[in-house]
């Protein structure tokens, strides 16, 4: 493989694992501002 | 029984070239600091004027969501493939400059949303343009209370670049391992370089709040006479 694909994946692999963890506290953020 | 062992004559002999390394840490940090500083306002700018801030907005995301070691490696390696040869330097310093201007423009940001509605408004009134509002009337506004925050973030990038010893940047981290490498004593050069990040991190601190005594005596003094 071609270092570009090697490091697009990695930052795609970070970007998708920040997403969801930032995704994970606004959630919870949410539920508990409603007191949940 | 301990093995460490730290030698006095040892130390004092590194210690003018890591000093000297030291100047390419400042020179980097400082270099990508004004990138940042100039970019992030470009980025808070574009969002809140431009076509594509949804575009410029997931991008900016995108680079603050990944980390700033992997985008120094991405650039080094990815940018020669495209044809734009930099030296490792110059690449390090755009893309520590890029990854904190993503930082830079919320905080950018956070100071025009700060100014009052009614100085666009006045501004608008006076028949001044919108590029024109923004340059003289709300940028002057919203700066100083940021300044602060943006002196924060030199201290935290002057922090960041050891991340370019990643890449050969031949600042006070990488020289402090190629001193170990020659001579197979990594104590002394690491915790000198450990030492002066400290000092100079409490020195840059003490002068940003210097400063921001400073601009706080100035914006009191400016809302006086209200």
């Amino acid at each position: 493989m071609r270092t570009a694909e090697i490091f697009g994946v990695l930052l795609l692999v970070y970007y998708l694992i920040s997403s969801a963890v930032a995704h994970g506290f606004q959630v919870l953020e949410r539920r508990m501002a409603r007191g949940r | 029984m301990s093995d460490f062992d730290w030698q006095w004559p040892f130390a004092w002999e590194v210690l003018p070239a890591l000093l000297a390394a030291a100047v390419n840490t400042v020179i980097a940090a400082l270099l990508s600091f004004v990138l940042a500083l100039v970019l992030g306002l470009g980025l808070a700018l574009w969002r809140r004027y431009l076509p594509g801030a949804a575009l410029i907005g997931f991008l900016a995301e995108f680079i603050r969501r990944t980390p700033p070691l992997v985008q120094i490696y991405f650039l080094y390696f990815v940018l020669p493939e495209t044809g734009l040869v930099l030296d490792a330097l110059t690449t390090g310093v755009i893309a520590l400059g890029l990854h904190f201007a993503t930082y830079i423009a919320e905080v950018y940001r956070a100071g025009i949303d700060n100014v009052p509605h009614g100085q666009f408004d006045a501004a608008a009134a006076l028949g001044l343009g919108r590029w024109r509002i923004m340059w003289s009337v709300i940028l002057p506004q919203a700066l100083p209370p940021i300044l602060p925050a943006l002196g924060n973030y030199l201290i935290i990038m002057f922090k960041e670049t050891p991340l370019l010893s990643a890449i050969a940047v031949v600042e006070m981290l990488d020289e402090a391992k190629i001193i170990g490498s020659h001579t197979f004593r990594y104590t002394e050069p690491i915790t000198i370089v450990g030492a002066v990040f400290l000092g100079l991190s409490l020195a840059s601190a003490w002068a940003i709040r210097r400063f921001e005594r400073r601009i706080g005596r100035g914006v009191a003094l400016d809302r006086a006479p209200f």
